[in-house]
């Protein structure tokens, strides 16, 4: 079994960058795709635009989901989402720097699985990250397709 | 106008008449049974005594009848033509009669109803005497003519004629009632005729001589007495004198001298006593004509006179000049003192004595004259003030004088009495009868509704003033709404002259859509509604509308009912500018408000954004730097020197405390915007919750805690709590280099406010920097020995300021801090 797809849904390199190098220290080997803004995010689960053609059936195993993001917002991918009968069941975790009660209302009425706050800490963040790796792909049972 | 004795009389007079019509006509009927029956006693009513005839009987009958069906002037005209054949038939009997006499005819009328046998032939039976016929001519034509003058004529002749008859039965003396040596009148049917002609004399009151006999002049009384008096005196003396001769007393020599003297004797004193009565009568009416002519000339002066002064001046002039009096004055009573003082007088100077004299408040004057007629406001009359012992105080200055009457007349100004006019002559005894008190009351009331109508003049007048010189228009109109009176501020307001209103309809001033209300304001009127301070709009002449505020109310007449309404126009022109300018003011104002709250809104948006941005955008690039490092760090910590590594570290912990910094300027903002729950919290409760928080915390400091129990607090929980975490922090920080540190709860009064104070024994901070201190990111510490961001008690004051309190702070160095806070706005 190929291990599981990550969608990191960032628009911050730098972000990216710190994100890659957490997971690559938690030896999470899982292959991360990175995309840029919500638009990419959504076309890339639903097969449409650069991905048109994609094989939609292939889903993430967990999704990275920042908020401030440009064109669609993470909230909107969140909404859109779990809107959707085929990926209503993906796990999405909340990775942002916002720490606004409204956010982080906003995303677990939407359904967000979990709410993680980016420390400014790079330690702190990196284990959170570990954490997260480890209990999304591996003590999580995945939900049936 | 009758008197209520002339009255009597008359009632009595016609029951009289009908009385005598009985009388008559039941005499003819008993002596006509007497005939049919042939009983004798009924004929001649004596035993032996001559008989009536069986015709005088008749006619008796017919005209006792005519008479009762005649007796009332205004009777139905048929039962008057039934009398009037009655009694010509009674005529037409006599005058047969009396021809038979005259021409010697045998016309066989006397013996047509029954055959006279009792008389002796020679004396033709059954004929009446000839004196009978004429009284019955007569006493029919009296009859007939009763309703005229001529009736009392022949009545008068019937009762001379049966009066000769009566008197000659009664003296015995035939000559008079055989007059002509014929048949006589028998004496029951000279008694008849007396009945009838006098009830015929006095069938008609209203005309001829019982007229004059009836009316109630001192001639006709005197004439009503005397005439019955006379006769029947004459006639007594007359009989008594010759019963006299006949019982042998005296002879018909002395009787002529006897009578004479026995009438001298008695008709003296009798003339004597009506003269005396006809001159008393006369002197009252000089005495009232003398009243009349004063009170009239009072009334005179009352219509001329302007003032009071000059009406009582003119008062007792006229009293003194036309009404013969000696003296007259006018007293004004003093209500405070009591005191009547002489203001005016004529006669004699009276205004210069001691007018103490009179008071109707002293107990020993209670009964003066004067004083009496003022106190119970009635007319006080003296017959004699010489004697008078009522006179009192005055009588020493009264005796000096020939003064005998005297009247105090009070006279009262709408209903009280203020004064007394007083007239004084030289006859004793001028105010004597009920007429003379009663003329003097009319001068009374004559004189107290000249001051009345003086004060009524004066307050239409001063009424008038006002209605001229008010400000408001003071418009008057009927109940058509017609302009009866119109005001100069009318003629301001509405640009109309009076001339060009009154008598026109009020509705010119009314602008046509509001022509409605006029009729709702009458109908309201009429029902006794006043209308006040309606506000609405009516039209000037040159056709501008005015904001004008009416009241309007009844007007009535003397009798009370609703005749029109007064209405009082007030030009609200001015006042209504003015509220239009308030509430364009209003409405400005409402409207700035909007558009600030707008502003805020908006400011207060662009700052949520500007907070999400800091959260979310300052802290990614924070990250990034620190991550960063960390890679360096880690992927090329072996190259690096020791300097290196240290830079590197400083420029972590740099940005930790940027990370710091920026997540409390965060929840500064946020504590500014977040909406306040307010609830009544307990503060003693939550201080335990945070204090044991902070133990835990760090479990190795020795903090001695002393919380104060029940206080509670009315406030927003959550925002409270972050105050007393923020004062509770900063104390266990700042006492963190004090071995025994002590932190304290509590609630104090200061200036009779309730205030909550966080006391420490820590470290403290100069007073000169206090104010700085709740400034955001002022420090009081270097951050080397207590770290911090300094945005800590920015933030608990804010909230403070939230709950409408202060916060503040009592501290010196290194001797610790007590920091204070209120939660409502001061009192």
């Amino acid at each position: 079994m190929t291990p599981k797809i990550i969608l990191l849904v960032e628009d911050n390199p730098s972000d990216i960058g710190l994100t890659q190098r957490a997971l690559a220290k938690s030896h999470i080997t899982n292959q991360l795709v990175v995309a840029e803004d919500g638009q990419e995010a959504l076309d890339y689960l639903f097969g449409a635009g650069q991905y048109a053609g994609r094989d939609v059936s292939e889903l993430p195993a967990l999704i990275l989901l920042d908020l401030k993001l440009p064109r669609v917002d993470g909230l909107e991918v969140l909404r859109q989402v779990r809107a959707d009968p085929r990926t209503h069941r993906l796990p999405i975790v909340i990775l942002t720097t916002s720490s606004e009660e409204q956010d982080m209302a906003q995303s677990y009425d939407l359904g967000a699985n979990s709410y993680i706050r980016k420390p400014v800490d790079f330690t702190q963040f990196a284990n959170a990250v570990e954490h997260l790796g480890l209990y999304w792909l591996v003590m999580n049972e995945q939900p049936p397709s | 106008m009758k008197s209520e004795s002339n009255i009597r009389i008359l009632s009595f007079l016609r029951s009289s008449v009908n009385a005598a019509s009985m009388v008559v006509s039941g005499v003819g009927l008993v002596v006509l049974l007497g005939w049919v029956l042939n009983i004798s006693i009924l004929k001649s009513m004596i035993p032996n005594a001559a008989t009536m005839k069986f015709n005088v009987a008749l006619c008796f009958v017919l005209a006792g009848v005519s008479l009762w069906l005649l007796q009332h002037e205004a009777s139905q005209p048929g039962k008057k033509r039934m009398g009037q054949i009655l009694a010509g038939l009674v005529v037409i009997i006599g005058l047969l009669t009396l021809s038979e006499y005259l021409f010697n005819w045998k016309l066989s009328v006397d013996q047509l109803f029954v055959r006279d046998a009792a008389t002796a032939p020679n004396a033709f039976p059954g004929r009446m005497s000839y004196i009978t016929a004429i009284c019955f001519i007569f006493s029919g034509f009296a009859l007939v003519l009763i309703d005229t003058r001529s009736s009392q004529y022949f009545s008068a002749g019937v009762i001379l004629l049966s009066l000769l008859s009566a008197v000659g039965y009664l003296f015995d003396y035939q000559l008079l009632y055989q007059l002509g040596g014929y048949n006589t009148p028998t004496w029951h049917t000279a008694l008849t005729f007396f009945i009838l002609a006098l009830a015929l004399f006095i069938a008609r009151q209203s005309h001829g001589m019982i007229k004059m006999m009836m009316s109630d002049l001192i001639g006709s009384r005197t004439v009503r007495l005397l005439l019955p008096v006379t006769i029947f005196l004459i006639i007594l003396l007359g009989w008594l004198v010759q019963q006299g001769e006949r019982f042998g007393f005296f002879n018909s020599y002395n009787e002529s001298a006897i009578l004479v003297v026995l009438l001298i004797f008695i008709y003296s004193p009798l003339i004597y006593f009506y003269a005396n009565r006809i001159n008393q009568a006369e002197a009252k009416v000089i005495r009232l004509s003398r009243l009349y002519a004063t009170l009239s000339q009072v009334n005179q002066t009352i219509v001329r006179s302007r003032n009071r002064d000059e009406l009582y001046q003119t008062i007792c002039d006229v009293v003194v000049q036309f009404g013969g009096f000696s003296l007259a004055w006018v007293g004004l009573l003093d209500e405070q003192t009591g005191d009547v003082k002489p203001v005016t007088a004529n006669g004699l100077d009276i205004t210069q004595w001691p007018f103490a004299a009179i008071n109707i408040q002293q107990e020993d004057l209670k009964d003066e004259l004067i004083a009496t007629a003022i106190r119970t406001s009635k007319v006080v009359t003296s017959d004699n003030i010489q004697t008078d012992k009522r006179i009192q105080n005055l009588y020493d200055q009264f005796q000096k004088y020939a003064y005998r009457s005297l009247a105090a007349i009070p006279f009262r100004l709408n209903g009280k009495t203020i004064g007394v006019v007083s007239l004084v002559a030289a006859e004793a005894g001028l105010f004597k009868d009920t007429e003379e008190i009663n003329l003097l009351k009319e001068m009374g009331l004559d004189i107290s509704f000249a001051h009345d109508s003086m004060e009524a003049e004066r307050a239409k007048v001063y009424m008038s003033a006002i209605v001229e010189s008010s400000n408001d228009a003071i418009i008057a109109k009927d109940l058509n709404g017609i302009v009866t009176s119109w005001n100069p501020a009318a003629q301001n307001i509405f640009g109309y002259k009076a001339d060009e209103m009154l008598g026109q309809p009020v509705l010119r001033l009314i602008p046509p859509k509001r022509v409605r209300e006029e009729q709702y304001i009458l109908n309201q009127i009429k029902q006794d509604q006043p209308v006040r301070h309606y506000e609405t709009v009516r039209v000037r002449k040159d056709g501008t509308l005015i904001d004008v505020s009416l009241t309007i109310s009844p007007i009535r007449n003397a009798n009370g009912n609703i005749i029109g309404a007064s209405k009082i126009v007030h030009d609200i022109t001015e006042r209504k500018q003015a509220e239009a300018e308030i509430q364009k003011l209003n409405s400005d104002l409402e409207q700035r408000v909007i558009e600030r709250t707008t502003q805020l809104a908006a400011a207060n948006q662009e700052l949520e954004a500007f907070s999400y941005s800091v959260s979310h955008d300052l802290r990614a690039p924070l990250r990034g730097i620190d991550g960063w490092s960390l890679a360096l760090l880690e992927d090329y910590g072996a190259q690096l020197d020791e300097q290196a590594h240290q830079y590197l570290d400083r420029v972590r912990s740099e940005t930790q405390r940027m990370g710091n910094l920026i997540d409390d300027l965060l929840q500064l903002s946020r504590i500014t915007r977040a909406d306040m729950n307010k609830v009544q919290v307990d503060l003693s409760a939550l201080t335990q919750a945070i204090v044991a928080r902070l133990q835990e915390s760090e479990p190795q400091r020795q903090i001695e805690y002393t919380v104060q129990g029940d206080l509670s607090a009315w406030g927003d929980a959550r925002l409270l709590e972050v105050v007393l975490t923020n004062l509770l922090s900063n104390a266990c920080k700042f006492t963190s280099k004090i071995p025994q540190a002590r932190i304290e709860f509590g609630q104090t009064e200061l200036d009779g406010q309730r205030a909550f104070f966080v006391r420490d024994n820590g470290a403290g901070f100069d007073m000169a920097f206090a104010k700085k201190l709740f400034s955001p990111f002022q420090r009081m510490h270097k951050a080397s020995e207590f770290p911090g961001t300094g945005v800590g008690l920015a933030t608990v004051q804010r909230i403070v300021h939230r709950h409408g309190g202060r916060v503040w702070a009592e501290s010196a160095l290194n001797a610790g801090a007590t920091f204070y806070f209120t939660l409502e706005a001061n009192k």
